[in-house]
Formats: structure tokens, sequence, C-alpha cells
């Protein structure tokens, strides 16, 4: 029985469902399914909205060429290429989701815990697209993280721990998505780290080579 | 269109009839054949990632989630084509022509929250969210 709490909205997984939700956005609805057997299933459902509708489309003639075409390019596949082995980094956890153990190793450049704060450290991964920066965000037990403001839209999923922050409890698997002028301050469980995946839409492009590593925590209203 | 045939005839051995109906399964491969399509063209850099990474098995296969789950396909199936026009209009340009909300909602010149609710109300229509109340969206 799945205890997640919050979910991403219908639309979302609506676009989801049809392929036609951007990648870093699909990263964290993907790692939300994992640990949300409700969505799965809607998504299942979604997915027979999808087939219906296809099969409403005339058919198309297939041409003979095309088939043979097709027919040899089978013939000539490779026997499934073996999962190549990367070097293991050990922020993966065998609880997290497939894609994201996967995001972290095979990273082009290793991702690396950088300190953000006293409570807070960053790792960004790569992920082949330049429109959101996808990162993992690690809160220390019990810490806090400076109130701020959402430049542009941000969701997150938590992967490990909890946090909290004035609206809710974020849990394992849940999914928040916080829109531009969004102010929260998260606070980390007491009871251990939280380890989150997000990503962040860039609006601004920022001149600092390490801006990008404080952009989600930027709007800094010190306390 | 080949790239699909291809597709299916790979992934046909990881097909399990007991978690999916076959349409619903060509749909799956037809559609993350689109999205390894378009990743490929528009990729500025290098992804790490293959598509099907993204996606997860239906979890549950007892015969009564699958009574279940052939009883939400008739029910998807007879009121797709009772709902308004309006509303299969935008589920049409998601599924068929490959629009998010958004775009949609830029081609008809409409408000995203109107789309979005569009949207919602076909899929009320269908049962298809199971539990609308823990969603965090008016209605
Ligand atoms: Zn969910």
């Amino acid at each position: 029985m799945s205890t997640v709490n919050h979910h991403p909205e219908s639309a979302m997984l609506v676009d989801f469902s049809g392929g036609n939700l951007a990648t870093a956005p699909s990263i964290c609805v993907s790692a939300h399914l994992h640990f949300c057997s409700q969505c799965r299933n809607e998504l299942l459902r979604l997915d027979q909205v999808g087939s219906n509708l296809m099969s409403e489309v005339e058919p198309t003639e297939v041409g003979d060429h095309l088939f043979d075409s097709a027919m040899s390019q089978i013939d000539q596949l490779p026997e499934s290429d073996t999962a190549e082995v990367n070097n293991t980094s050990d922020m993966v956890d065998s609880r997290y989701p497939l894609l994201v153990n996967k995001l972290i190793n095979s990273s082009e450049s290793v991702p690396k815990w950088r300190r953000l704060s006293r409570w807070l450290n960053v790792a960004q991964v790569t992920t082949g697209q330049n429109e959101y920066e996808v990162a993992l965000h690690k809160i220390c037990a019990g810490g806090k993280t400076p109130r701020h403001n959402h430049g542009g839209q941000e969701f997150t999923v938590v992967l490990k721990g909890s946090f909290s922050d004035e609206h809710a409890v974020y849990k394992e698997g849940d999914f928040l998505s916080c829109q531009p002028g969004d102010v929260h301050q998260p606070l980390g469980a007491q009871n251990g780290e939280c380890i989150c995946l997000s990503a962040l839409a860039a609006p601004i492009k920022l001149s600092s080579p390490f801006g990008f590593l404080m952009k989600p925590w930027l709007r800094i209203n010190p306390m | 269109m080949q790239e699909v045939m291809i597709k299916v005839w790979q992934k046909s051995a990881s097909y399990n009839p007991a978690k999916a109906s076959a349409t619903t399964w060509i749909y799956t491969v037809a559609r993350n054949c689109r999205i390894d399509m378009l990743r490929r063209k528009s990729n500025t850099q290098y992804l790490p990632l293959e598509n099907e990474y993204f996606w997860h098995e239906a979890d549950e296969d007892t015969p009564v989630s699958l009574m279940r789950q052939k009883r939400s396909e008739d029910k998807v199936q007879s009121c797709l084509s009772r709902l308004p026009k309006e509303q299969g209009e935008i589920l049409r340009k998601v599924y068929l022509e490959g629009k998010s909300h958004a775009e949609a909602s830029n081609e008809l010149g409409l408000p995203l929250g109107t789309v979005k609710s569009r949207v919602r109300l076909a899929l009320q229509k269908m049962q298809i969210l199971v539990a609308p109340e823990f969603r965090d969206e008016v209605l």
C-alpha cells in the first residue's frame, strides 16, 4: 500500500502518458511513479486512452518495400546490449528508482556533493537537456534551509527521509511542484537526512560558472 | 513508422498479456519510440538514459486487478466516443498530435487552465482519476 500523499497534478501525468512532457519533469514524474502505485495505475488508464485514440486513426497502407526494409533491419539487430557497467557512485541507493541510480552512475562527470550551507548539499546530474537543472539535494537531519523564492518552476521528489515546510510534511515518494513566486522554507526532519531529486526550470542565465549550483536557493532572505 | 515496427518486434519478448492489452502495449511502444526520436533530434548534450528506464511495469496482475483493468478499458472506450467535442479535441491533440497541455492551449488560443479543466472533466467521466481528493488542485 502506497503511503505517498503528494502527487503530480493530473495534467502532468496526461502529458507524460502522451509522451509530451519534457525530459527533466519526466524524470521527476518517473521517480514518483516508482513510489506511487496509485499514479502507476492512473498512468495505465491514461495509456488506455492513448491506445483507444490511436486505434481511431485510419490505418495507412505499408508498402512492400517498407516492410521488407524493416524486416531486414530486424534481421540485423544486434543481440540486446548488456548493460554497460559504470563506475558505481556511493550516492546510489537500492531503494531509489532505477532511473535515478542510472542518472547518478552515467552522468558525464561523477556527481559530487557540494556544500551550499551548513545544512544543505547539492549534486548536479547530467540529463542531456538544458531547460532544467536536475540535481540531488541533501538536507541534514534537523537542517534549516534558507527561506527562498522560486525564480522558475521547480519539481521535487523525496527519495529518502522527509522534510517539511509551512504547508506540509513530505515523505519518501512525495511530489512537490513549486511555481515561480512560491516562497517556502524546507526544514529537514529531526530523525535523519533527507535526499530529494529536483528539476528547476532555468529562467535566468547566470554568468558565474558555479551560479547554477546556487540557483535553487538563490533568493535568500536571511532570517 | 518503420522504427515502430522494429521496436514492436524487439520488445515483443517482453510483452506480458497478463499486464496490458495488446493495443495498449503497442501504444506505449509507439509513444516511447516517438520520444526516442524527438530526444535524439533535440538533445544538446549526451543523454545518459535509455527511455525505457522512465517507465514502470504495471505491478498488479491478480485476477481481480485484471478484471478491473478490463473494466476500465471498456469504460474508457465507451466514454471516449461520447465526450463533448471540445474535450475530445484536446485529448486528440495530446495523444495523436503530440501536443502538451501548454502547446494545445497556445494552438487553440485558450487559457491553460481551461485546457487543463477540459481534460480533467474528460478523465473524470472515464473514471481515470482514482482519488482526486488527494490532488492539490481546484476542481
Ligand atoms: Zn502518485
